[in-house]
């Protein structure tokens, strides 16, 4: 038997495939599709790569913010409930996770066996979010990348203090102004985006272990950070965006045992 | 029946100026829960609760700023544009700092001449109590009581009456009335199987503010016999208590939300109707002083107590809690509400601790957009609870 | 190379005394912490309650706002290496993190934050000692009742909460159907013609603060022990009566052109008579301010050499960037006067009873500029404040995390500019949280504010 984790996101819809042991297969698209077809063709590719006819298919569960237009899921779930799920499956140790995507940043607070008890989420503002990260970028002509290489040289870290994302760009092209290098830019950008991060994960009162998922947790600058900030290193799984499609397809192997 | 609550809620506007008409009454519209509705009631006057709507703003932002209760100037814009004309009065009282601002944003925002006597107005159009903000200890209720004794003053200047014990004796008794159905009926929320859903209670409490209580009493003794004859409601949902304020006709949206995500609202902490919270008004004591003690009851996230180790918000809670089998607490807190949010994390903290409680924040913001976010994360909440 | 420029800053100050500041600050946080030491009993209690009565009950007072203060002037340590956050930021953001929300008042978020880690000593001037008990009045905000009300929760001591009534719109309320008399002066208002800034409380307002007071007089005396002496409270209140008039007299003084106490230097100064009023050591340093500033008046000696304009300034302080309120001085405008803090003439002594003469004194504030509680009053504050100093701008502050300051901004700027045409710039941010300001955009209002300005003819010259 086999189970589909489809995680419909803001600007990709990511799947998983599991069976009853282990995980088989995971595909991402970036899609400018409505959900539900992206979701559908996403589903196709990932059986079809499999090599594994629908109907063995068990069930199937959708997450994300366009879960509810994935009309062949079996079930949706928050993508809390989801990345929860997937970041315990991953790490049986966790117990804070954090998630940070282009759409905002939230963070999640295990109980025993990897129930979610607590949850928290960024305020509306973009600032510690993947978008705010690419607003930046943009101010220096950089690509997202970028910001993370050139911060991964500075020496020094030219500090933005602001937490409104609008004031915190005006303040990265002063400081651009006041002659600052751009290394020390970038290092100031994944510092606040680090800060806002561990804002975000400290509302649910943080115990270790601690994974870090979602977008923002390939940039090696604002992880190595966001340790630091923590005064203790984090578990990033090895491919932090899939981890609420893991999620999903775990809970879909659940509904059927 | 319950449509003629929902009707009173949704058509409020049409529906006292209707009523106005018809009876050839005043009515005075009153800003906050405390304010003493008994004595409006008792001059003979239709005392009604203001609130907001969801069309956007447009004139407050020339007077009040963007920082302030957004539900406060969504009432204020109101008043600026002339929708609240039908009032003869309006009442507000000192439950927080916007609202003891309001009789100067309401003068300017909407101003009214009224006739003088030496340059005095004896009745002024917006009429302002010094609520005090700490409702026990020595003193505070013979001030009140003189705050009521001016404020009585003006009504009967306005009516040019006396109000005497008699008219407010016969107050007491219907509003009494009213809290004893109110009480009946909250005991059908409590049941397991469930007959009124969180928004028809809401709803059948809020048009209590709206219309005359005497039409309300009638209207609920009706209700209460056909509440007894029905069918469980087929889906139960969470058992959830919902803690905040700003909500009315439009706001109440978040009970439909929170239904539809798999809860079910059983009990409130919400600043709206004073029956949620108080008892019977004593009929055995001077009126007034009985007036005055029950308003002194009112519980609001405002108010402070003389105690010396001060925990009354949670004491409250817990009643609310006790024997309603709450799997969860919503905050649902107006943006800039500094008392309800400064509450919050204690509340919280003791909710967990004592009662194993979980509890979720939303920031109520006074608009679609809020209520749409408000969606995902009630989702999530829900399904976290049910594991 | 890197420019090392400071983004935030202190102010420069002009007068001597104002440098006395510093050290009496420092003091004060060494005296708390020997006082608390040698077992005497520590009140955490705010600005705007007259300090009066713990003098004469020997209760040592400190003050989680002024806190607060120095919180969002340093960094932790002592360092001044820019890329270590301000204390107030890292307090804050714990306080947040514990579900507070960042609309909360700094001071707030500071002092619930420090307490959250547990620690009280790790903090500028080692911090507030632990408090015995805890006092606060529902007076000027909502928020100091519920803060300190957490505070104390936490700390789990003795709480008082001294309730005041908050007076409405403006008119006498001796009478009752005078109140609303507002109403036919408002035009007056407008035009600067009458000043509604002292209405007579009620009897029942009287009787209910004087009630307030004798209850908290009784609270400390449970909780401590020590017995209220009226002749001890006296002395104190003598005190502070002859502190209140060099103060006013300091005000008369601050009117001289060229301003000879600016804004900086008067929100220096602020600090012995908001917390320490009724003491002796107080009072010495405004008579030595006074003279100073006599001085100076006499000599001609102004903040800056040549004004161009005089500027009012509304609101309380950015404290994490004083620097600002020497920025207009590169046009040749000051900063004159700031109602804010300046305490309002205080009513005739009453020897035979100073707790009734305390409960009017502080119904008189509550109705006044220290802490306008209705805009109404608010808008005249200043619209007076506007003349008598001659300013022909006002800069005021939307300061966007405290309600009773950021309320009446929008109607002091309408009826400033619209009736008086006295253009106002305004500058919003939290007063100790860096997070909430943008260098960029406020001065670029400030930039064009200066211009209009200097090509203004000044109004009340």
């Amino acid at each position: 038997m086999y189970f589909v984790g489809i995680d419909v996101g803001l600007y990709s819809v990511k799947s998983v495939l599991v069976d009853e042991e282990r995980i088989l297969l995971s595909r991402g698209v970036v899609s400018e599709e409505e959900g539900s077809k992206a979701a559908y063709r996403v589903f196709q590719e990932i059986l079809k790569e499999g090599n594994i006819p629908e109907d063995e298919i068990a069930s199937i569960v959708s997450t994300g913010m366009g879960r509810k237009e994935v009309a062949f899921a079996n079930e949706k779930r928050t993508d809390q409930v989801c990345i929860a799920r997937g970041a315990y499956y991953l790490f049986p140790s966790a117990r804070t996770v954090l998630d940070t995507g282009a759409g905002g940043c939230r963070a999640m607070k295990l109980g025993d066996h990897g129930k979610l008890i607590d949850f928290s989420s960024n305020s509306k503002c973009a600032g510690g979010t993947g978008s705010f990260l690419e607003a930046a970028a943009r101010v220096l002509q950089l690509d997202v990348e970028g910001i993370d290489s050139l911060a991964l040289k500075a020496g020094s870290v030219s500090r933005v203090s602001s937490y409104c994302a609008v004031f915190a760009e005006s303040e990265i092209i002063s400081n651009i102004h006041r002659g600052f290098s751009k290394e020390s830019i970038c290092a100031g950008i994944c510092e606040s985006i680090a800060q806002r991060m561990h804002d975000v994960l400290r509302r649910v009162r943080i115990e270790k272990e601690v994974v870090l998922c979602g977008g923002v947790a390939t940039n090696g600058t604002v992880v190595k950070m966001f340790e630091a900030e923590l005064d203790f290193p984090v578990l990033v799984p090895k491919d932090p965006l899939m981890v609420g499609a893991l999620g999903a397809a775990i809970i879909a192997r659940d509904l059927i045992r | 029946m319950i449509q003629e609550f929902h009707d009173w809620v949704h058509n409020r506007h049409d529906r006292i100026e209707e009523w106005k008409k018809e009876n050839k009454r005043k009515v005075f519209g009153y800003l906050c829960c405390v304010a003493p509705e008994e004595l409006i009631h008792a001059a003979g006057i239709l005392p009604v609760k203001l609130t907001g709507s969801d069309e956007p703003i447009s004139v407050v932002d020339r007077h009040v700023v963007h920082y302030a209760c957004p539900y406060v100037r969504s009432i204020l814009d109101l008043a600026g544009r002339g929708v609240y004309d039908y009032l003869d009065g309006v009442v507000t009282c000192n439950t927080c700092d916007i609202m003891s601002r309001c009789e100067y944003y309401w003068r300017v925002l909407s101003p009214r001449e009224k006739s003088t006597i030496l340059g005095v107005e004896m009745s002024p159009y917006v009429l302002y109590i010094k609520h005090p903000e700490k409702i026990s200890g020595k003193g505070v209720r013979e001030f009140l009581k003189q705050e009521y004794r001016i404020f009585k003053q003006h009504l009967e200047r306005e009516q040019k009456i006396i109000i005497d014990d008699d008219r407010l004796s016969r107050t007491v008794d219907i509003y009494n009335e009213h809290y004893y159905l109110m009480e009946e009926f909250r005991a059908y929320r409590k049941e397991e199987d469930l007959k009124v859903s969180g928004l028809e209670a809401f709803e059948v409490e809020f048009s209590s503010l709206l219309m005359p209580k005497e039409e309300h009493n009638r209207l609920m003794e009706s209700y209460l016999g056909e509440l007894s004859e029905r069918e469980p409601l087929p889906d139960r949902g969470l058992r959830l208590l919902l803690s905040g304020g700003g909500i009315d006709q439009f706001t109440s949206q978040i009970y439909r939300i929170i239904e539809e995500c798999g809860g079910q609202v059983v009990a409130e902490d919400i600043g709206v109707s004073t029956s949620y919270f108080c008892r019977k008004i004593d009929n055995t004591k001077d009126p007034l002083d009985a007036i005055v003690e029950h308003r002194l009851g009112v519980h609001c996230p405002h108010t402070m107590t003389e105690d010396r180790f001060p925990n009354e918000r949670f004491e409250y809670i817990k009643k609310v809690l006790d024997g309603n089998r709450i799997q969860g607490v919503i905050f649902f807190v107006p943006l800039y509400c500094e008392c309800r949010n400064l509450e919050y994390p204690k509340l919280k903290e003791d909710l967990r601790e004592e009662f194993d409680v979980p509890t979720l924040y939303l920031d109520n913001d006074y608009s679609h957009g809020g209520l749409e976010e408000a969606h995902s994360r009630i989702e999530a909440f829900i399904e976290m609870i049910s594991g | 190379m890197e420019d090392k420029r400071v983004k935030t800053a202190p102010s420069k100050k002009s007068v001597n005394t104002a440098r006395e500041v510093w050290p009496y600050v420092k003091e004060d946080y060494a005296s708390a912490h020997r006082a608390k030491a040698e077992g005497k009993p520590v009140v955490w209690s705010c600005a705007i309650i007259p300090k009066e009565v713990f003098w004469a009950l020997d209760v040592y007072p400190v003050f989680p706002e002024h806190f607060g203060v120095i919180s969002g002037m340093m960094r932790r340590g002592g360092t001044k290496d820019e890329s270590v956050e301000k204390e107030a930021v890292r307090f804050s953001r714990l306080a947040e993190a514990a579900g507070f929300a960042s609309y909360l008042c700094g001071y707030a978020r500071a002092s619930i934050g420090n307490t959250l880690t547990g620690n009280l000593a790790d903090a500028p001037l080692g911090g507030l000692p632990k408090p015995d008990m805890i006092i606060t009045t529902s007076f000027v905000c909502d928020l100091r009742g519920k803060w300190l009300r957490y505070l104390a929760q936490k700390h789990n001591v003795p709480f008082y909460i001294l309730d005041i009534p908050e007076r409405g719109c403006d008119l006498p309320l001796t009478m009752p159907g005078l109140r609303s008399a507002f109403l036919p002066f408002y035009e007056k208002i407008k035009r600067g013609e009458r000043d509604i800034f002292f209405s007579l409380p009620a009897d029942h307002e009287l009787d209910y603060t004087q009630t307030q007071w004798e209850e908290c007089i009784r609270f400390i005396e449970d909780v401590t022990g020590h017995k209220y002496n009226q002749d001890r409270f006296n002395e104190v209140m003598d005190i502070s009566y002859r502190t209140n008039e060099i103060r006013l007299e300091i005000l008369e003084l601050r009117k001289a052109v060229p301003a000879p106490m600016g804004v900086a230097d008067g929100l220096a100064c602020m600090y012995p008579g908001t917390y320490t009023m009724g003491t002796k050591r107080c009072y010495e340093f405004y008579v030595r301010l006074r003279d100073e500033v006599k001085e100076r008046v006499e000599n001609g000696i102004g903040t800056i050499p040549n004004e161009r304009f005089r500027l009012l300034w509304y609101g309380l302080a950015p404290w994490f960037n004083m620097s600002l309120f020497n920025y207009f001085e590169k046009f040749g405008g000051v900063f004159v006067y700031e109602p804010i803090y300046n305490l309002v003439p205080f009513p005739p002594r009453m020897p035979e009873n100073p707790v009734r003469e305390l409960a009017i004194r502080t119904l008189q504030q509550s109705g006044g500029m220290i802490a306008p509680t209705t805009i109404g009053q608010a808008v005249s504050t200043l619209v007076n404040a506007a003349r008598e100093y001659k300013c022909s701008g006002i800069v005021t502050f939307y300061l966007i995390t405290c309600r009773p300051v950021v309320y009446p901004t929008v109607e002091i700027a309408r009826v400033l500019e619209e009736d008086f045409g006295i253009p106002a710039v305004p500058i919003e941010c939290d007063l100790i949280d860096e997070r909430t300001y943008s260098e960029a955009q406020t001065l670029a209002r400030f930039d064009a504010f200066a211009e209009r300005l200097l090509k203004m003819e000044p109004v009340f010259a």
